[in-house]
């Protein structure tokens, strides 16, 4: 395995509430290699949003150490841009401008950073909506231009907080074909959340596990599949197989029943 | 429902010749003293077209009063209003100055105002500022409070610094809600400046009005009631056109 481009050392994360700290996540060791996709799934309400808060770095581990190439993450940076689950394109810019915001965001020139939000809104097929606002454009269309301006950000690790949730089921796996063609025509390092089980195993190297909170790694599972991957790999009996053995995991963990009362 | 514009513009005009019909029918057989009570639209007429180039001249002299207090207070209350969500500290020095000062009407203030800075134009101007700057550091405060997180963390996961941040994100959000806050301003202004050239300020449509009391001419006091309106109204359209520049990126509002 490559070195880890991501680590995260024995993370610990506790929020105050009335009473008694709540502890979210507990002792999380995860390391991502370099333009690998990893998609973490759980229950919801488990922790897996707060582990992506604390990566992108608007939240610091309580205990425990994150780090980025080597370096400890101690704030919001762009080299580790995040993707929500919310509408968050800017509705007051074009697409063309919301693509060349990281850029423009880092001081780059204008004809330069177009230049980059271009090739991005061509990849995810936008061209020629690049000078409508977003309110003329579909959700599934608001998506990839966050999508692509992610891409144009040019970050080192790719935040998505489950992005195509907010989706109706047609619009989601045709981002999910979208997102593994832009990723096949360039890879990065991904960190994907997702409640999906069969979108965590079309898009993912691997697909980490957690446990009901507070939140460590349950089990993480090498998706064997090969790549360039299709949406026609969901019906083969090897990925129903695998889609199975993970829904038996989470099955697990709800009969269970400790995570049921924050969902 | 949608209505055209034509149609809009056909009703608004039919409405206020319907307002016109109904002054001229209930004011056509009155006595000296009915027309003093509320003159008829000739009498009104007949004081524009004798002292027209008098009442246009305050007329502008009360606009032009509105205009530079609102800008004056406007800037001012907008910048407040910004740097009271940019730094909490700063946040802390302007807010209860501003919670203190506010529920003093200007208007209150005006003696101080006249003792320290004479009758003069200077004077007035502040008063007017000093309304609008309250309803606009408010209300930008507020208006930015209300811009969704979302918008400030993806700008800041995107690498943005926080000036980036006030110039990409936080100033184009906070558009759509400063609208009202700044057609409140207006009102206000108006209100003030009316207020102050009635007081003792020189020219313009309150003192105008002012004079005109003294000598019982109501047909003048009608006609500047009338022109203010006219002055607010298109004003206040102004504003709009000028937000909707602005919002252009927003959804159109929905008839219902």
């Amino acid at each position: 395995m490559k070195p880890a481009e991501l680590s995260l050392q024995e993370v610990s994360l506790e929020f105050p509430t009335s009473n008694r700290p709540l502890a979210v996540i507990s002792g999380l060791t995860l390391d991502v290699a370099k333009d690998e996709f990893v998609s973490v799934v759980g229950l919801s309400g488990c922790g897996k949003s707060t582990l992506l808060h604390l990566v992108a770095g608007f939240l610091q581990p309580t205990t425990g150490h994150i780090s980025y190439r080597g370096a400890a993450v101690t704030g919001v940076s762009s080299a580790r841009v995040m993707v929500f689950q919310e509408d968050s394109v800017f509705p007051w810019m074009t697409v063309l401008e919301n693509a060349a915001y990281g850029p423009r965001a880092r001081g780059v020139a204008e004809p330069e950073a177009d230049r980059i939000a271009g090739k991005y809104i061509d990849l995810v097929g936008l061209r020629e909506f690049a000078e409508e606002y977003p309110k003329n454009l579909s959700g599934g269309m608001r998506k990839r231009v966050d999508l692509a301006r992610a891409y144009a950000a040019e970050p080192g690790v790719l935040l998505m907080d489950e992005p195509f949730g907010a989706l109706d089921a047609y619009t989601r796996e045709r981002m999910q074909v979208d997102l593994l063609e832009l990723w096949q025509a360039e890879q990065k390092t991904v960190l994907f959340v997702t409640h999906d089980l069969a979108e965590a195993l079309l898009m993912s190297d691997r697909v980490i596990v957690l446990s009901r909170r507070p939140a460590r790694v349950h089990t993480v599972i090498t998706v064997p599949f090969s790549r360039p991957r299709n949406r026609g790999l969901r019906k083969t009996p090897e990925f129903l197989k695998q889609q199975s053995l993970l829904e038996e995991i989470l099955h697990s963990f709800e009969v269970a029943d400790a995570c049921a009362h924050t969902s | 429902m949608h209505v055209p514009t034509r149609h809009k513009v056909i009703a608004n005009c039919a409405m206020l010749m319907l307002f016109g019909l109904l002054w001229y029918l209930f004011t056509r057989d009155q006595s000296d003293r009915g027309s003093l009570m509320f003159p008829r639209p000739a009498l009104v007429r007949d004081t524009f077209a004798s002292q027209w180039r008098e009442i246009l001249s305050y007329a502008f002299t009360t606009w032009y009063r509105v205009v530079i207090g609102l800008s004056l207070g406007a800037a001012l209350g907008v910048t407040a209003g910004l740097a009271m969500t940019y730094n909490r500290v700063l946040y802390f020095l302007i807010d209860p100055v501003v919670e203190l000062i506010r529920p003093i009407h200007p208007v209150a203030l005006t003696p101080f105002f006249i003792l320290w800075l004479g009758l003069g134009n200077t004077s007035q101007l502040l008063l007017i500022a000093l309304g609008c700057f309250m309803v606009m550091a408010v209300s930008t405060y507020v208006s930015i409070s209300n811009i969704s997180p979302i918008y400030l963390r993806a700008a800041q996961s995107l690498g943005a610094s926080k000036p980036h941040i006030y110039r990409s994100v936080v100033i184009p959000a906070m558009m759509p809600a400063l609208v009202g806050g700044t057609r409140v301003a207006l009102a206000s202004a108006f209100a003030l400046t009316v207020a102050a050239e009635y007081l003792g300020a020189q020219g313009g449509l309150g003192f105008l009005i002012r004079n005109a009391r003294t000598i019982l001419h109501t047909e003048t006091i009608l006609l500047a009631a009338m022109i203010l309106g006219l002055e607010s109204l298109v004003t206040d359209q102004a504003i709009r056109l000028l937000f909707s520049h602005f919002t252009r990126w927003t959804h159109k509002p929905i008839e219902i």
